[in-house]
């Protein structure tokens, strides 16, 4: 949810998206021989940079891209684990477990990390989330084996010291009570709350005050030796580097110990048995934020392109129904789209926007009578003709760097999703019709069925009496 | 380097990636071979970056530069005008802005609607932003639809619509924009503040967006007076990266642009900033959660050869967890979330400022003191080789990071030209960054940020008394 901006802008970046039936199997040519490395071809029109693939011993998968065109490299290595792996007592346990590895290992402490990144003119960038972490660093080709020893020794002997733990806990536990300040960035949190309930996706993945006040180091600890593994990631490797560089890559790589990863399963998100608003209201904001959210689908669907297709038109950029009617027409936002956001479990669709306090109904009112219209009737021929040009048009950027296109593959290996999703990205798009993007609509999203959160000051209460809201007042 | 993105105004917040300009540099034109990549990076030799650049300049005095880049079938296009905030004046603040977003409402030959419809019907992204000193546009397009975008820019940069229907409803949409940015974000306030305070005099008082009362006031008299001043092809700058052969394109731009009309610029006297000489201070009061403050002083133009060393001080004091104010408030006090610095330099003054955001129910007064201990510490003692190596990696890295896609070589391109007068100077920063020394740095801090030279802003809990601690 909190991606979509992003998502938006680049086509395929976030969300690497995938249609292709779910199993998809690696093309032969991405095999790994020891210097070879290939573009993958297909039936598909669009050729990638060549890059290579090596699974170590301990299951550690290894995307390598060479690219001179910079002298920089970066390294990046994808953990299958996020809020799905943690159990709701212990909310933030993953997020902990990730910023804790730059806070200290067996021979360095958090200051010595951090100023050996920094002397690279790097950090280390640690991105927890709900399916997968991320932890990402570069430098310039200079510094690659310093960069290699830095990242292998954060990621391999993490030492998760008391003090550290208790820093970092002050410091999540402090940026969570903030985030009301934000009315954006709250919004989205409750909304995910209120779709999900006791689903993994319902918690900022930084956790909860209640979660983090909970965990202890031997859950950290244990955290870190069940999901933080070499079987349990994908690497990428990408930018200016030789043979020598790979060799020792492998050699640091492969002395992390595998273990056997278990599988858990997620508390279902709750049903929705017709539209429910849920008004929290904060005395002294001057605009109202506005999100109206359903399940959407999993990542793996075989609809996720005609979707993402139909949802173009609907509120996708400047040219989409939504953009049109409430911002140019109505002036009534500065900021309106929608989008599915697509993950491992059932995902959202969403649409997010805002508006002056004193209209907040109206906008609600109009948007969501553009989704029922759209949902409906669907979209005209021009609009098809338009979403198709817009997902192709873009699609390049996508992959326009070496590290993006990394970041798609590892992605998509992660979703088991066969790369010839890329190849063939374009030949897929411009196969799908007008109707199966209008069908895919109405099969996924229900306009009768939405939850929607509004933040905003006590003037909205008395707007929305008709929807029956649940009202929530913020204490001072 | 450290500009900051949120002073910037884009016409649409769809994307998180507005507009991250790079670092104007000064008025310097060395002499750049262009050699078409990257040389080397060796040790302790200096990056050389460099474009394939084609430079030329219309009859009308539209100044043009080209980067063939056959990466992936798409060009990268801005149009880049040298007008914005500062521009304007009291009781007409955000006007250029304003026309930025009017610029998407048509024009003769594309009316109405057309530029959104158009765009979207053909697979290209687009959006705008306004500065203090420049106004951008770009396309991210196919590069089959080069044509149409020119067509469309001349429409726009000659025969603007400016309907007076159309700026009602847009101005809804601006107000809007600026509640988002400002009147509901405290941060937003906070900024707003900041350049209120170290800015007295000059043009960068007011913020880019504007006054909600002038925003409500436009009328498109105002704002044609406006275009048709600055919206001209002498006072704008074409950058073209990506997928096309250079002849043909140069030919393409003589044919579209060619006829458009060279009109004389009127002289432009901006109002100089008076010499801070006592301390200011502002605090405001806000149902927030917890204290921040920014510490803010005046700072040299972008073309003062002090900005590389501020930038670097800045870097030291404020950039990521190995800075020294982190280290020191978020690491070992642990009475702040987060800490930053930037010099900010546009095209008359900068802004060099230091800023800390506490932790819920921490009094901000015991670090302010920190951070004016640390300021005094650049003053009076010399930082050593290794800091300094480290600052001037970061800062480097970040600029060869700026040209990893079509959109970030076309933007340093562009910003460069605009403000410094040369795109060269993109390539000639390095080196002058890789000058700077030690001395350098505690001579700028000497001179820029003494106490009778400071602003302090504060922000605070409306009703502060010991928030609960976890």
């Amino acid at each position: 949810m909190n991606k979509l901006a992003q998502t938006l802008t680049l086509p395929l970046m976030c969300a690497a998206l995938a249609s292709c039936a779910g199993k998809g199997t690696k093309t032969a040519s991405t095999q790994a021989v020891p210097t070879g490395y290939s573009a993958p071809r297909s039936a598909g029109s669009f050729k990638l940079m060549p890059f290579k693939e090596v699974v170590l011993e301990n299951g550690l998968k290894i995307i390598y891209i060479r690219d001179n065109s910079l002298p920089r490299l970066s390294l990046t290595v994808l953990f299958k684990t996020g809020n799905m792996q943690e159990p709701k007592d212990l909310a933030g346990l993953n997020a902990m477990t990730a910023y804790l590895l730059e806070q200290g290992t067996q021979t360095r402490d958090a200051m010595k990390i951090a100023d050996e990144f920094g002397q690279m003119g790097t950090s280390l960038d640690v991105s927890p989330g709900f399916d997968v972490t991320t932890i990402y660093a570069d430098a310039l080709t200079s510094n690659s084996n310093q960069l290699l020893q830095l990242f292998a020794d954060v990621l391999m002997n993490p030492a998760f010291k008391d003090a550290e733990i208790n820093r970092l806990r002050s410091q999540i536990m402090a940026s969570l009570k903030k985030k009301v300040d934000n009315p954006s960035a709250f919004a989205d949190e409750q909304m995910d709350q209120f779709l999900y309930g006791d689903h993994p996706y319902g918690r900022d993945a930084n956790g909860t005050p209640e979660g983090l006040r909970t965990l202890r180091k031997q859950d950290i600890i244990k955290h870190y030796l069940t999901f933080y593994r070499p079987n349990n990631a994908t690497m990428a490797v990408v930018g200016q580097f030789d043979d020598e560089f790979e060799k020792q890559l492998q050699e640091t790589m492969g002395k992390w110990t595998k273990r056997t990863i278990p599988t858990l399963t997620a508390t279902p998100a709750p049903t929705i048995e017709s539209t429910q608003v849920k008004l929290i209201v904060k005395k002294g904001l001057q605009q109202t934020q506005i999100r109206v959210s359903q399940l959407g689908i999993q990542r793996k669907d075989d609809d996720f392109i005609p979707l993402r297709m139909a949802n173009e038109s609907l509120g996708g950029s400047f040219g989409s129904r939504l953009n049109q009617k409430v911002r140019d027409d109505l002036g009534l936002t500065y900021s309106i789209y929608s989008g599915f956001d697509s993950r491992k479990d059932r995902g959202s669709f969403d649409i997010s926007t805002f508006t002056k306090n004193e209209t907040a109904v109206k906008a609600l009112d109009e948007t969501l009578k553009v989704v029922k219209e759209y949902v409906e009737g669907g979209s005209t021929e021009q609009e098809a003709v338009a979403a198709r040009n817009q997902l192709v048009g873009q699609f390049p950027r996508a992959i326009e760097t070496s590290d993006r296109l990394a970041y798609n593959l590892l992605v998509l290996d992660y979703y088991d999703i066969s790369y010839e999703y890329l190849t063939d990205y374009i030949s897929n798009v411009n196969k799908i019709k007008q109707k199966d993007a209008n069908n895919a609509m109405k099969r996924h999203v229900d306009p009768t069925k939405f939850k929607v959160v509004v933040y905003g000051n006590e003037s909205i209460i008395p707007q929305f009496k008709d929807y029956k809201p649940e009202i929530v007042r913020l204490a001072k | 380097m450290k500009r900051i993105s949120t002073l910037l105004v884009a016409v649409a917040c769809m994307s998180a990636s507005s507009a991250h300009a790079v670092e104007p540099t000064p008025n310097q034109t060395p002499k750049t071979e262009v050699i078409g990549a990257i040389k080397g990076w060796t040790g302790n030799e200096v990056l050389k970056l460099s474009l394939p650049v084609t430079k030329f300049q219309l009859k009308n005095g539209l100044t043009v530069l080209l980067v063939e880049d056959h990466s992936v079938p798409m060009v990268s296009y801005h149009t880049w005008y040298r007008v914005g905030s500062r521009d304007e004046s009291p009781g007409v603040t955000g006007a250029a802005h304003m026309l930025e977003h009017m610029m998407f409402k048509g024009a003769k030959k594309y009316d109405g609607k057309a530029f959104d419809r158009i765009f979207h019907e053909n697979g290209i992204s687009n959006n705008a932003f306004t500065t203090n000193d420049y106004t951008g546009f770009y396309q991210n397009l196919p590069s089959d639809k080069l044509e149409l975008v020119m067509d469309m820019e001349v429409d726009r940069m000659s025969a603007l619509a400016l309907k007076p229907e159309d700026l009602k409803s847009e101005k809804q949409v601006v107000m809007e924009e600026r509640r988002w940015r400002v009147d509901n974000n405290p941060m937003g306030v906070v900024r707003e503040t900041m350049m209120s305070t170290v800015f007295k005099t000059s043009a960068y008082h007011w913020p880019v967006i504007g006054y909600m009362k002038d925003i409500e006031r436009y009328d498109s008299d105002k704002l044609r007076f406006f275009y048709s001043t600055y919206y001209v092809p002498n006072n704008a700058v074409l950058v073209l990266v990506g997928d096309f052969d250079t002849a043909k394109t140069k030919a393409l731009i003589e044919k579209y642009y060619g006829s458009l009309e060279y009109r004389p610029l009127p002289r432009r006297e901006y109002p100089k900033e008076k010499t801070q000489t006592v301390q200011q201070n502002a605090t405001i009061k806000k149902d927030v959660q917890n204290d921040s403050f920014i510490v803010a002083f005046q700072s040299p133009a972008q073309s003062d050869p002090d900005m590389y060393a501020l930038d670097l001080a800045a870097n030291i004091l404020g950039n990521g967890t190995s800075s020294r104010l982190h280290k020191r408030l978020v690491y070992q006090k642990q009475s702040a979330t987060s800490t930053y610095a930037f010099n900010y330099a546009m095209k008359e003054a900068g802004v060099y400022a230091v800023g800390v955001n506490m932790k819920p129910g921490v009094d901000y007064k015991e670090t302010l003191e920190i951070v004016y201990n640390e300021l005094w510490k650049l003053r009076n003692a010399k930082i050593s080789d290794l800091e300094l190596q480290k600052a001037k990696t970061q800062t480097i890295k970040e600029l060869v990071d700026s040209l990893k896609t079509m959109d970030g070589k076309a933007r340093a391109l562009a910003v460069n030209e605009i403000v410094t007068g040369t795109y060269e100077t993109l390539f000639s920063d390095t080196a002058k960054y890789q000058a700077v020394t030690a001395d350098d740095i505690k001579r700028v801090s000497e001179k820029y940020t003494n106490q009778t030279q400071r602003s302090i802003i504060v922000l605070e809990p409306k009703n502060k008394k010991g928030a609960a601690n976890e």
